[in-house]
């Protein structure tokens, strides 16, 4: 049983190559929490993730993931999902040993899997609807079911924290909608979860915490805390309108530019 | 059949078929992490840094075999080391470590006296020249390379996929990458003797490029890669015996034209699939009519 946090950051900055995407970052995630990191495009918010996988480099301060410090080797019983666009989806590999692959690092040196080993990827993958995908190619599937393979895979290792790296970017509203319900159910078995996006209507309207990044972390607290005006100016560099509508928060463009509600020259302009 | 037989009168064809397989199965096997990995230039960069340093071992007095061992091995580390520099990528790091490396070696064998370096026979392969030390070497690198590829296929695979992912579940990726690389400039120095530095590239591409078009599955490319190796090596060897041109070339020739036939296939039966879909779209099928019997008077 952990008493501490799941994820903690104390004063940390972080980049590439000498840059630094981040800096004063003293943040903690409790386990057991699903949390958002919420910020535009070269925030860091990839960076954050990054540095809990043992990716990025760490400029100065601590990271820490289930009490132990994470070296340049990332932390045990951490599930990563990548952004689908870096994967090489040509790449020979069915779903089932695409699966099979997360388990590596524990499996024996031969070149095949253990009947454990396929028996908990298939469990894994008849829990998340993929069963009757498991000997299709990897690029046969679509982009919910890529991130559900991936999840799979995050998760055939026993993970305590899983990341998902922008696991609704570019994906449809069906696919969205399929992704996070299964995200709710993976926290609600006792997950701690970190997903990163830059959309902020699906982040305020379905996850109970969310943290705004730009550089530092400017705002933690649940969507109503977060999603000001005020807050949303200092992440996204722009003002942006917050409505309440039965218990949701949903943020507008303030100034529409295009559509019926335009305001401006960008309207004004079109012939 | 006296044909297969025939070449085995001379001794030196028994040595040539036996490294023939071996280069072959191995440059194969290889080929399929060269091509996944989009390195597909390593295998002419590690060919062409053996010249340097088989250039710089004769002018010191030391053993060819050491020279090149040294050579490739420095230039598949480097490779490695610059390739993970932010911005680098592996076809830089390839394209300055080992051009750098021939440069060294044409330096080099113009300082050397008497042509002690037979610059021919590297660059274009001399399956005459195989003796029986070069087949025992051969066959320990087979031996080594097959033990690594049982012990570590996976976390190859995995890295090879997605190295970034692998490292976050526990794969030591850089061990990885790094015995990728040895493995490479391994199977290069014990393939230069035969094909030559000129043609390696081609052999260590050819089988998994022709594997590619014909499968979708890891294990099958593998094998299929491997046996593409294999069948080209024992072809082109045959062929250059009986037609009288150089081994390393003919065996370069048989996997291209291997490799032109299964692509012109595998793009005929493309169209094929294109037309019939044109066709089921243009004369979609009607519903089965519900079933009737014919009832006679």
């Amino acid at each position: 049983m952990l008493l501490g946090p799941a994820v903690s950051f104390d004063d940390v900055a972080a980049g590439y190559g000498g840059h630094t995407v981040l800096r004063g970052i003293t943040w903690e995630v409790e386990p057991g929490a699903l949390v958002g990191v919420v910020g535009p495009s070269g925030s860091g918010k990839t960076t954050l993730i990054r540095l809990l996988t043992g990716q990025a480099e760490r400029h100065h301060g601590t990271v820490r993931v289930l009490g132990q410090d994470v070296g340049a080797g990332g932390a045990r019983r951490v599930g990563y999902v990548p952004q689908l666009g870096t994967v090489d989806w040509d790449f020979p590999l069915t779903v089932e040993q695409t699966v099979l692959l997360g388990g590596t690092a524990d499996s024996a040196p031969t070149p095949w899997f253990s009947r454990r080993e396929h028996r908990r990827a298939a469990e894994l993958l008849d829990k998340l609807g993929l069963a009757d995908l498991r000997r299709r190619h990897i690029r046969d599937l679509s982009g919910g079911q890529q991130q559900r393979m991936f999840l799979a895979r995050a998760m055939v290792r026993r993970c305590d924290v899983l990341l998902l790296d922008e696991p609704t970017s570019g994906v449809d509203l069906a696919t969205r909608h399929d992704i996070l319900h299964l995200v709710g159910e993976l926290w609600r078995e006792g997950l701690t979860v970190i997903v990163t996006t830059h959309d902020l209507n699906w982040v305020a309207a379905q996850l109970p915490r969310i943290a705004f990044l730009n550089g530092s972390i400017i705002a933690d607290g649940t969507p109503r805390e977060v999603l000001t005006p005020d807050n949303l100016e200092r992440a996204f560099g722009a003002r942006m309108q917050v409505l309440h509508e039965r218990g949701r928060v949903v943020v507008t463009d303030e100034h529409p530019v295009l559509g019926p509600h335009a305001t401006g020259a960008a309207h004004d302009g079109v012939a | 059949m006296s044909w297969l037989a025939d070449p085995f009168a001379y001794a030196f064809f028994l040595r040539a078929l036996i490294a023939c397989l071996v280069i072959g199965a191995m440059c194969g096997a290889i080929s399929v992490f060269v091509v996944l990995r989009r390195m597909s230039y390593i295998g002419h960069g590690l060919a062409h840094s053996v010249l340097g340093g088989v250039a710089v071992a004769v002018a010191l007095g030391y053993s060819t075999y050491l020279g090149a061992t040294v050579a490739t091995l420095a230039s598949a580390l480097l490779i490695d080391r610059i390739s993970r520099r932010r911005g680098l990528h592996a076809d830089a790091a390839i394209g300055i470590v080992t051009t750098a490396l021939f440069a060294v070696g044409i330096v080099v064998v113009s300082r050397l006296e008497n042509q002690r370096v037979n610059t021919e026979s590297l660059l274009f392969g001399d399956v005459l020249g195989v003796t029986s030390a070069d087949i025992w070497l051969g066959l320990g690198v087979a031996v080594g390379f097959a033990t690594i590829m049982f012990a570590f296929y996976k976390p190859l695979v995995f890295v090879a996929f997605d190295a970034e992912v692998a490292r976050v579940h526990g794969v030591r990726a850089g061990v990885m990458e790094a015995l990728f690389n040895l493995l490479t400039a391994a199977v290069v120095i014990v393939s230069v003797r035969v094909l030559g530095i000129l043609l390696v590239a081609a052999a260590v591409v050819i089988p998994a490029a022709l594997a590619r078009l014909v499968t979708r599955s890891f294990g099958l490319m593998l094998a299929i890669a491997t046996s593409v190796g294999l069948v080209s090596g024992v072809l082109g060897l045959y062929a250059s015996y009986y037609v009288n041109v150089p081994s390393g070339a003919t065996i370069v020739l048989v996997g291209t034209l291997l490799f032109g036939l299964v692509f012109a296939a595998s793009a005929l039966l493309a169209r094929t699939r294109v037309r019939g879909a044109r066709e089921r779209a243009a004369h979609p099928v009607a519903p089965p009519a519900p079933e009737t019997y014919p009832y006679r008077n």
